[in-house]
């Protein structure tokens, strides 16, 4: 099994529904764990794969929400399937806007969770994709000097040379090649590329 | 023969002799005289012999005379004795005759259900003692002397006398109970306030007009020439009479009107206290029904109340069922998921299909608790299992505890003794006492627990007890959460404690409520151990 694969995790404390879960999710070849609590699987350490939840709403002891704000506030933002036996409308709001991927009421039929769960685990490849593409746009901004990220920054604010030379306290020469050393260090073909990469990667508005 | 013929002869025949002595000699001229030397010796000594003998026959005479008169006086005295010792054993057996009848009288008394009965079977007695034909048992009912009871009466006759009133038929039944005629009013009648009559025709036709006018005269009308009327008495009071008739006449022996006055207090006070006895038997009757109506109408209630809390529980056992059916679902489809691979696995096929079957159970089962409860049965009485039903109420209120973010542990003792009750009604009352530690607990600190307690306590009592760490009641209001309708929630009827306790108490036991030190309230109730 590579590190890679994807894989659904199951809680919930009803045993009948753990096992029937897990089971459906089998037969469509996922892989699938399955935990009894919400602790249980807080403690159970972090997967490097591409993985989703499926969770019960309401749980004994930590719930289903408890957990999704303990991912949030951890800034792991693992997608989440939410069942309940009941869904009420301010309880799916309120999971939606937290980030869930979709609120499953049971009894369901097993396309609707399937479909999900393949949802959730692309959404997850694309995060972990995404993921790589900031971290490589952070390694680039720290190779920039201080004198370049300073440029940097004023460029993606939409200054002109002129303006940062003022700022900086240079000539504007002085500005147009850094301004081209920045282009290249963050391997930007525009102005706009440039500040798209900064936004992906929230820096260079400190 | 008499001693006084004898005694005379035997005078006549001395002087006789005495005469022809005297004659005998020359010189009698007196027989009585000095005895003159003229008569032979022999003579005179046989006179005075004779003198001698008539003296002492005269004497005994005397004696005789007086023994006589003795014997006279003693033979009165023993007559008279002899009378008095008649009249005693006379009076001796009328008491035993009246004693007897008492006796029958406290028989029939003993074999009468009511006043109706005792009264039937008390004129049938009368008629056989009197040897009349017909006898009535009238008794006093707001001025009015209906017969209660009577036999032989023509229906012509019984139509004519039943309806007498006291204050406007003047006759010897209706003066006799009201108290208007006494011993010298009329012939007839006794010391006892009885009247007796062996010829009606004789006693009317011996009347004046103006005395005549005072009765009907129905009886003799009817052919009655024998009548007996005698008083019933209770407590002084006169409560109704005897009325004994016949058509022949000279019926009415004296002795019968003596032992009916004699028997009359003792048919009094039976009548008066089977009257009594009726009363408080149809009180009873109508107290038992209103008992009977009061239970069901508690049973009624107590199932009213149950449906009630079902009706709490049932979003929660909604989602207690949709679990089952949830996996149920997902395990059939996961199956034909399965054989719809290539190669089916079929053993996953055979573990979707067993789950399946055990969820079904599942569901069934809370389906089955679900109907127990909502079942109107009468309740009945088995020996139960309390564990048992704690187990089968704790899987009522599971998911609904879970919702409300309450943990709920029992500590139940194992080999606990049975109790002989209704199951249903005891899961009722655990699932009341836990559905109201939950509701307290609602608006509480974190630390929100129920534990549910059983114990075998005494020799003959089990116990259950739920401590919450709810919010509890005020001090004052312990004594009153029994009370119906009271009530400290804004949707509460009230009516759950007081049907519990009302429940708990009729299977023996007791239910009670304590406020725990630290918070929250404990209730429990105790049982007595049932035995087969």
């Amino acid at each position: 099994m590579r590190k890679e694969e994807p894989i659904v995790f199951v809680i919930d404390d009803n045993s009948s529904i753990r096992q029937a879960l897990e089971r459906l999710i089998r037969s469509v070849s996922l892989k699938v764990k399955t935990f009894e609590s919400a602790r249980e699987f807080l403690s159970s350490g972090k997967y490097e794969g591409p993985s989703c939840i499926v969770l019960d709403v309401r749980m004994p002891g930590l719930s289903g929400f408890d957990l999704q704000e303990a991912l949030i506030s951890s800034k792991c933002d693992i997608p989440i399937i939410f069942l309940t036996g009941h869904g009420s409308i301010p309880q799916s709001v309120r999971a939606m806007k937290a980030g869930a991927v979709d609120f499953i009421e049971k009894p369901f039929d097993d396309s609707l969770l399937l479909d999900a769960i393949r949802k959730a685990l692309d959404k997850a490849s694309e995060a972990r994709v995404n993921e790589a593409g900031i971290e490589m746009i952070r390694s680039r901004v720290r190779s920039l000097t201080p004198r370049e990220h300073q440029v940097f920054t004023q460029v993606i604010r939409g200054r002109l040379n002129k303006q940062i030379a003022f700022d900086l306290g240079t000539v504007e020469k002085t500005i147009k090649v850094h301004r081209a050393r920045v282009m290249q260090k963050m391997q930007a073909e525009s102005v706009a590329d440039l500040v798209r990469m900064a936004e992906k990667a929230g820096t260079g508005r400190e | 023969m008499k001693p006084n013929n004898n005694y005379s002869q035997a005078e006549n025949r001395i002087d006789f002799l005495m005469r022809e002595l005297h004659r005998l000699s020359p010189r009698t001229d007196s027989l009585t005289g000095d005895h003159s030397t003229g008569i032979p010796d022999a003579i005179t000594k046989i006179i005075e012999g004779l003198q001698a003998i008539q003296d002492e026959a005269k004497a005994r005479h005397n004696e005789i005379m007086e023994l006589k008169s003795v014997i006279e006086i003693r033979t009165a005295q023993l007559t008279s004795a002899c009378e008095k010792l008649k009249q005693a054993i006379k009076e001796r057996s009328e008491m035993e005759s009246h004693s007897r009848a008492a006796n029958a009288l406290l028989k029939i008394l003993y074999v009468s259900s009511s006043r109706q009965n005792y009264a039937d079977a008390l004129v049938m007695q009368i008629r056989e003692w009197s040897g009349c034909e017909c006898v009535g048992i009238r008794i006093l009912e707001n001025g009015a002397i209906p017969y209660h009871s009577h036999v032989g009466f023509t229906k012509e006759f019984w139509e004519s006398e039943n309806n007498l009133l006291l204050n406007r038929d003047n006759c010897i039944c209706t003066r006799i109970v009201a108290g208007t005629i006494g011993p010298q009013d009329v012939v007839g009648m006794t010391p006892g306030g009885s009247f007796q009559c062996n010829s009606t025709e004789a006693f009317l036709s011996g009347l004046d007009e103006e005395e005549r006018s005072h009765f009907r005269g129905v009886c003799v009308k009817s052919g009655f020439m024998s009548l007996a009327i005698v008083p019933i008495q209770y407590y002084g009071n006169t409560i109704g009479a005897v009325h004994v008739a016949d058509q022949r006449v000279s019926r009415i022996a004296p002795g019968f009107v003596r032992m009916m006055e004699f028997l009359a207090p003792l048919i009094g006070e039976a009548i008066s206290k089977l009257k009594i006895r009726d009363q408080l038997e149809r009180e009873l009757e109508i107290q038992k029904k209103s008992e009977a109506e009061l239970q069901k109408r508690r049973d009624e209630l107590a199932h009213l109340s149950r449906v009630v809390t079902v009706g709490e529980i049932a979003t929660s056992l909604a989602h207690e069922l949709n679990q089952p059916l949830s996996a149920i679902l997902s395990n059939s489809q996961a199956a034909l998921r399965f054989l719809s691979h290539a190669d089916p696995d079929l053993d996953e096929v055979r573990g979707a299909l067993e789950d399946i079957v055990e969820d079904d159970l599942r569901a069934s089962g809370i389906i089955q608790r679900l109907r127990s409860m909502l079942k109107k049965v009468r309740p009945e009485r088995v020996l139960c299992d309390l564990n048992g039903i704690i187990q089968d109420t704790l899987k009522l209120v599971a998911s609904s505890a879970v919702k409300r973010e309450i943990s709920v542990t029992a500590e139940i003792v194992t080999d606990l003794p049975k109790v002989m009750g209704d199951p249903v009604q005891l899961q009722q009352v655990l699932l009341n006492l836990l559905l109201n530690a939950c509701d307290s607990i609602e608006k509480v600190h974190p630390d929100r627990r129920i534990t549910i307690k059983s114990s075998h306590t005494g020799s003959a009592t089990v116990e259950v007890a739920i401590m919450d760490t709810g919010v509890g009641i005020g001090p004052g209001e312990i004594c009153c959460i029994f009370d119906p309708f009271y009530t400290t929630k804004v949707e509460g009827m009230g009516m759950g404690l007081p049907i519990s306790r009302s429940i708990i108490e009729a299977h023996g036991g007791t239910l009670w409520a304590t406020q725990n030190p630290d918070c929250g309230m404990t209730f429990g109730f105790s049982l007595p151990v049932g035995y087969t």
